[in-house]
């Protein structure tokens, strides 16, 4: 490693922070637009996944997401008008994590790190567009006033056990998802001594034509 | 000459041990037993330190379990306080990467004595941002201050990391002179 990229990987810790508290100091600017897709995105999946027929009024944020659901019930009851909220401060964390994790690694090229990052990005969005629902459903089966027809998330998990993981769950997504996002596109994919070229990280560029040949005489 | 493997499989082995480490760990966090034995005692072991620290600057410090009352700004400390989230991910990073088990173990040890120490700062930190605004101590305590924690944490890792490729890259080096 040549002296210039050791002093890179010394900038890591200044830079680190800064972009941090950059991302951080943006996301009051992101956050309306961005929790409002993910509310208003689960909005849409509600109703195929509700087993009564299920109207989505409004989705609001106020300091959590709030939902106003008018439910129809399969036995012609008169219908029902229900207002879950779901926490939101957590969505806030993973993006500026994942974001700040990506603009901060030293020694990879613009073009690469953007497309990746965006990739990222999406993946993480859906991820939260899941949570969200998974938090939705799970709070309607559990509150035992609210006579909910079910659904299909709450089918298959345990409500008893959600309330048990929920925080964990919520903290899964927001710090565990970004970090293993940042891993798997970015840091993992290393070569290891032994496997037949020097050890490279696929994120950094190719070695040139003219460093190959330099190489292939200093073996000769 | 050992043949290439393709770094596809690495990547997939590497996710694959981080899920399974973190979703141990994280499964550890919420079992009764480990609750019991493990994770309250040292969230008590944390909140004693933070007392100890706060002491040694000269403030009035009460503790009563988890909860520290510091010049009267009283703060308890729950599961999210206690950097077992931070811990977890480090030990989950560190093993899916690809060091020898020597630097591994290393590793782990000087990492979570530094993430050890950041969320400390952190928790102190806290009971400063909690002389301000409720508002203000909401944003920090539930984005900038998790935040601060994972990203030095990660940086940890990288570092410790792109130390481990530096001597394998001297090695080939030296191999190849």
């Amino acid at each position: 490693m040549c002296a210039r990229q050791k002093q890179r990987w010394r900038w890591l810790w200044i830079r680190l922070p800064a972009v941090a508290v950059g991302c951080a100091l943006l996301w009051p600017l992101v956050r309306a637009p961005y929790v409002l897709h993910v509310g208003r995105t689960c909005g849409v999946v509600i109703p195929i996944l509700s087993h009564a027929e299920v109207r989505v009024n409004d989705v609001t944020l106020s300091d959590r997401l709030q939902f106003d659901l008018t439910v129809r019930p399969p036995d012609n009851s008169p219908p029902l008008r229900l207002k879950p909220a779901i926490r939101s401060a957590l969505y806030g964390l993973g993006l500026i994590t994942f974001i700040a994790l990506v603009l901060a690694l030293p020694d990879v090229p613009w073009r690469r790190r953007v497309t990746r990052a965006l990739l990222g990005i999406v993946v993480l969005h859906v991820i939260q567009i899941l949570t969200g629902l998974f938090d939705v459903f799970m709070g309607l089966a559990g509150d035992s006033k609210v006579p909910w027809p079910g659904d299909t998330i709450s089918d298959l998990f345990p409500v008893e056990r959600y309330f048990e993981t929920r925080d964990y769950l919520s903290l899964l997504v927001a710090q565990v998802m970004p970090v293993l996002l940042w891993l798997v596109i970015f840091v993992y994919p290393i070569r290891r001594k032994g496997t037949g070229a020097a050890p490279r990280r696929p994120h950094q560029s190719r070695p040139s034509e003219r460093s190959r040949r330099r190489s292939q005489r200093m073996t000769r | 000459m050992v043949p290439r493997r393709p770094s596809l499989w690495r990547t997939v082995r590497a996710a694959g041990i981080f899920i399974v480490v973190a979703g141990v760990w994280f499964w550890s966090l919420t079992n009764t037993f480990s609750l019991e034995h493990l994770w309250d005692p040292f969230t008590r072991f944390v909140a004693a330190t933070c007392a100890g620290i706060f002491r040694l600057l000269g403030a009035d410090v009460l503790m009563l379990g988890d909860t520290l009352n510091v010049n009267g700004t009283s703060l308890t400390i729950f599961f999210g306080c206690n950097g077992l989230e931070a811990h977890g991910l480090y030990l989950a990073a560190i093993l899916a990467s690809a060091m020898s088990w020597r630097r591994k173990l290393t590793g782990l040890i000087v990492g979570s004595v530094a993430v050890f120490a950041v969320n400390l700062a952190r928790v102190c930190l806290l009971f400063v941002a909690a002389g301000f605004d409720e508002e203000v101590f909401h944003y920090i305590h539930t984005v900038v201050a998790p935040l601060v924690v994972i990203l030095f944490t990660m940086a940890f890792f990288l570092w410790w990391d792109s130390r481990d490729v530096r001597k394998t890259k001297a090695a080939v080096a030296m191999a190849l002179d």
